[in-house]
């Protein structure tokens, strides 16, 4: 779960990243469900595709057409 | 008892006593007996079996013994312990020491003592769910959070289900445990003037709380930095 990074709509448009902490003895599934407000829209991805730079961390953008939707 | 042949017998004469018959052999000068094998029903073959056999059959038969039993063969061991042997293929013994030995915990690469591993003795479900589940105290809710790169990495973190990033020095923090108290305390470091604030969530304040980094002219940052948080206890 290290690896990996959830990356989410917030409410103004932009880009958040949850990080699930592998210690506490929840899967990510129910990471996502209980820490994503219902109905936000996300996508799991892997560490490494993120952008190495966080110049201009709010002008971030992602395509969440075909993303999952927390319940 | 003797039997009285008749004297001066000529070639092929018979003779008869206590049902069985003779016929005279001129040429042998003897009397032989007729149909000797008249009453054996077995064939040669089986009479063949008894090649070879040195003594009485009966007898040998008789020292064998009676085996109608395991108990007869000195066999402790009952069927179904026997049964246990049922479809080995090749020695036990030899298949044993092939999966190599196990005498003790280091065997397995266990650095925890026996003492300690019987601490478990007891336990019914996950131990972290259970300390994460556990109320008062003063470090229930732990994380060390650094920033390399884009994205925070949660390290240590004890009560913590994941830290969102909500932009540019903005986190929320989620526990993964339920608090009665909204009290947390907060500490960080960044490389310059910037300072951290935190408030717990309006609408979740014992589960969530949020993490703002701000600067000398009170905007929202995005230092390198790390933080750890914590709570209260209850108070």
């Amino acid at each position: 779960m290290e690896d990996i990074v959830v990356v989410f709509e917030l409410d103004n448009g932009g880009v958040g990243l949850l990080i699930p902490s592998p210690n506490c003895g929840l899967t990510l599934n129910e990471i996502i469900s209980r820490d994503l407000d219902s109905g936000t829209r996300y996508k799991i991805v892997n560490r490494m595709d993120m952008p190495a730079d966080r110049s201009y961390r709010n002008a971030w953008q992602v395509d969440f057409t075909d993303a999952e939707v927390n319940e | 008892m003797a039997i009285n042949f008749p004297a001066s017998p000529s070639n092929g004469d018979t003779y008869s006593y206590s049902g069985k018959t003779w016929t005279y052999d001129g040429t042998a000068t003897k009397w032989e007996p007729t149909n000797i094998l008249s009453d054996v029903t077995a064939t040669a073959t089986e009479l063949n079996y008894v090649d070879g056999v040195t003594s009485a059959i009966q007898t040998q038969l008789d020292a064998k013994g009676t085996v109608s039993s395991l108990a007869d063969l000195s066999v402790t061991a009952t069927a179904t312990e026997i049964n246990y042997l049922d479809g080995v293929t090749s020695a036990v013994q030899t298949q044993l020491d092939a999966k190599g030995t196990v005498s003790s915990l280091a065997d397995l690469s266990v650095t925890a003592t026996a003492t300690e591993i019987n601490y478990l003795d007891g336990v019914t479900s996950p131990i972290q769910a259970q300390l994460n589940s556990v109320g008062g105290g003063e470090v229930e809710v732990w994380a060390y959070v650094t920033m390399s790169g884009s994205t925070p990495t949660l390290q240590n973190d004890v009560g913590v289900s994941s830290i969102a990033d909500q932009g540019v020095g903005t986190f929320r923090v989620n526990m993964s445990v339920t608090r009665t108290s909204q009290y947390y305390a907060l500490s960080g470091s960044a490389w310059s003037d910037e300072f951290a604030q935190m408030r717990p969530e309006a609408t979740s304040p014992t589960t969530r709380f949020w993490v703002y980094w701000i600067n000398d002219a009170g905007a929202l940052t995005d230092p390198n930095f790390s933080w750890s948080v914590m709570s209260a206890g209850e108070n």
